[in-house]
Formats: C-alpha cells, structure tokens, sequence
C-alpha cells in the first residue's frame, strides 16, 4: 500500500498515475491550513494533527504504508508551498522525544514500518544547484523518518510523469 | 538604511523567532529605517507586503519546518516576489533560523532554499545564521532580550550577524548552539514534553501512542 501525496490537478494525475486499489492519495492544493507549532499532534492528540480536515489522519497513514510517493512541482529547491504544507502537518509520524541517528539529533519514531521514499518533481528547470538542494532535502527527510530507501526524480513537466511512474 | 524584518513563526505569541527577531531590531538600533513584518498565514495584503518592500535589506526570521522553511513562509516568500516590481531596488536577503535539535548545522539547508530564491529572483544574498537547540532560547535573557549565560554564544552570533547585516556585507553561513551539552538540552526537552502531555490529561506512555490506520475516506 502507498500513499501518494500530490500537487497535480485531478485530471493530470488521471492521466499520469493509476492508483492501485488500496493506496491512499492526497491532494495538496492551496487553501489549507497549515501548522502553527501548537505541538498537540504530540502532547494532546499524539499522532494526529489537531485540524480536523482531511489531512489530519496523515501521519497514521504514513506509520501503515510501504511507500510514501510524493509529486511535486519544485519550487526553489523544495518541494511546492502546497505539498510542504502536508509535510509540516505530518509531524505526528515521530514522537518529540530525541534520539541520535548518524551522530545527530533527531525525533524518535512511532511506528516501525519504515515506508521506501520516493520523490518526483516537476518543472524542473536542469539546474545542478536546485536539484541538489532538492536531492538533500529529502535525503534529510528520510533521516527524519527513517525511511528503508529514498529516492528524488526530475522531469520537465508533469506530463512527463506519465511515462515514468 | 531600510530594513525589514520579517518573523516568519505561525505561532502567535512566545515563538523563538520572535525573540531573535527583537534582538536583532535591538542591535540594529535607532539610526536605520526598521520595519517588522509577522507573517503568521500563508497570504499577505497589499499593506503587509507594501510595508516590507522597497528595503535595502529583508532579514527572514523563522523556524526549521520538517528541515525546510515553513509552508506558509513560502507562500509568502511567493507573495513578496510577485508583489515586486520587476524595475523597483532589489534587497539583499538574509536568514536566521533556529531549530529543536541540539545541532544547529539542521538548518543548513533551510538558509541555502533561502539563498537559491533570493538568486533566482534576482535578490543579492547577504548570510545566514542557524542556531540549534531552540528550545534553550526562551530562558536566559535580560530584560533588554540579550541572551545570557549558556545563550551567550547565540549574543554574540547575532551581534556578528547584525553587524554584517548594516554593512551589507556579503558572508558565509554561520552555526551556533546553546553553551549546555547534548544530554541536558535532551533531558529537558524530555521532561517538558512529559509535563506537557501530563497537562493535557494523557499519561507519559501515550507520547508514544501509536493509531491505527484511518479509514479510506479521510
């Protein structure tokens, strides 16, 4: 099972990606609300972001799944405002207290899956120094949550993406 | 000089960012044109986003979110380069951000996504500073806001930072934490995240409670 977070519209992800029957996928648009550091997904509703919409269960589902796939358009380096929104509400996924990974600090996790990580970004541009920051965004990412396996892809477009996921 | 300074923490009171964002317009004193700017929500006005453009400077203060800048600050970062005009004076950026873990190299990325879009939008960059252990901040200051004892390195990392700044100088980026070893800053951390689940009702264990999968339907 996977869950896929993406920024596309409907009918681009229609024609680009097939969902299998069990996956869960999640739009990111614009609009929605985003963390305010209240930290409740830890201390009042541990594992849940405190907004009740439809991306509060986010970080559940990433403690269930096999991969997490995530489309963006990149956005300076980053993911999109809209797909980065979901990552900062998806902190519930972890527990606040630290551990050492790698001779650094980081968040013990709550589940034990340890999903793949796979990353497609689109309107990309070819420039070395933006891909990189990407490529180490989510290399840091999968630090984070500890992922199996990471990966980060480019294309030009998100009709691109058709050919290649 | 104008300079505008912007607090990019959601948080709408005892946020890190601004505190340093206070000390900074501290430092930078009386003789330079200040203009703060809190952006709390992912959209900004055309008041808001008059009032921080036109400056020789923009200092974005803000918090390390899931190793990257916060959503809603990019969101406004968006606002701010469309809202300029493609003629009017370019500032020259820079960035402070503080994070909860110890090491403060965490945000090493979040000053270079800062850096590339202040490039790519035609902005000179002036610095960076990423300080660790975040959480430390809100105790040890004077009643001034200057940050005392094992804070002292963060004082003197902002004093350097602010002097670049009002130079305009153009520098490397700089890290600093807390003077407290990793273990105390830890087991404190630890002992308020189980006096703040314990406040809320819920018991230590259920830190680490975990949930079972959501329905489909979300």
């Amino acid at each position: 099972m996977k869950l896929i977070i993406h920024d596309l519209d409907q009918d681009t992800l229609s024609r680009v990606l097939l969902p299998g029957a069990e996956d869960r996928v999640v739009q990111a648009t614009t609009g929605k609300r985003h963390c305010i550091g209240c930290f409740e997904c830890w201390t009042k509703h541990p594992g849940e972001c405190i907004f009740q919409d439809r991306y509060h269960g986010l970080p559940a589902i990433m403690g269930h799944v096999e991969e997490i796939l995530i489309i963006s358009r990149l956005w300076y380096g980053s993911y999109s405002p809209e797909v980065k929104l979901l990552m900062d509400r998806s902190i519930g996924v972890v527990q606040p207290d630290f551990v050492e990974r790698e001779g650094r600090m980081h968040h013990k996790l709550r589940y034990t899956n340890q999903p793949k990580l796979t990353v497609w970004f689109y309107d990309d541009q070819g420039d070395i120094e933006e891909q990189t920051l990407a490529r180490d965004l989510v290399r840091r990412n999968m630090l984070n949550f500890t992922t199996a396996e990471w990966s980060a892809n480019f294309v030009g477009s998100a009709q691109e993406l058709a050919g290649v996921l | 000089m104008k300079i505008a300074l912007i607090n990019g923490s959601p948080k709408p009171k005892n946020s890190i960012s601004g505190l340093l964002l206070q000390r900074i317009e501290r430092l930078i004193g009386t003789e330079h044109e200040v203009r703060t700017s809190v952006w709390r929500h992912a959209s900004l006005n055309d008041d808001q986003l008059a009032e921080v453009t036109g400056s020789d400077a923009l200092v974005l203060v803000f918090p390390l979110y899931v190793d990257g800048i916060p959503a809603h600050q990019m969101a406004c970062m968006d606002a701010y380069t469309r809202y300029t005009h493609p003629g009017a004076a370019k500032p020259k950026v820079y960035a402070v951000v503080n994070c909860g873990f110890y090491e403060a190299e965490h945000t090493e990325l979040a000053l270079k996504l800062v850096a590339f879009w202040a490039k790519r939008n035609g902005f000179s960059w002036g610095s960076g500073l990423g300080i660790g252990a975040g959480g430390a901040l809100s105790v040890g200051r004077t009643p001034e806001g200057q940050f005392t004892g094992s804070n002292a390195p963060v004082e003197k990392a902002l004093i350097a930072f602010t002097e670049n700044l009002l130079k305009m100088e153009t520098g490397p980026d700089v890290f600093v934490t807390p003077a407290m070893p990793a273990w105390i800053y830890k087991k404190a951390a630890h002992f308020n995240w189980r006096r703040s689940i314990k406040a809320h009702g819920l018991k230590t264990s259920d830190l680490a409670r975990k949930l079972p999968l959501p329905d489909k339907d979300l």
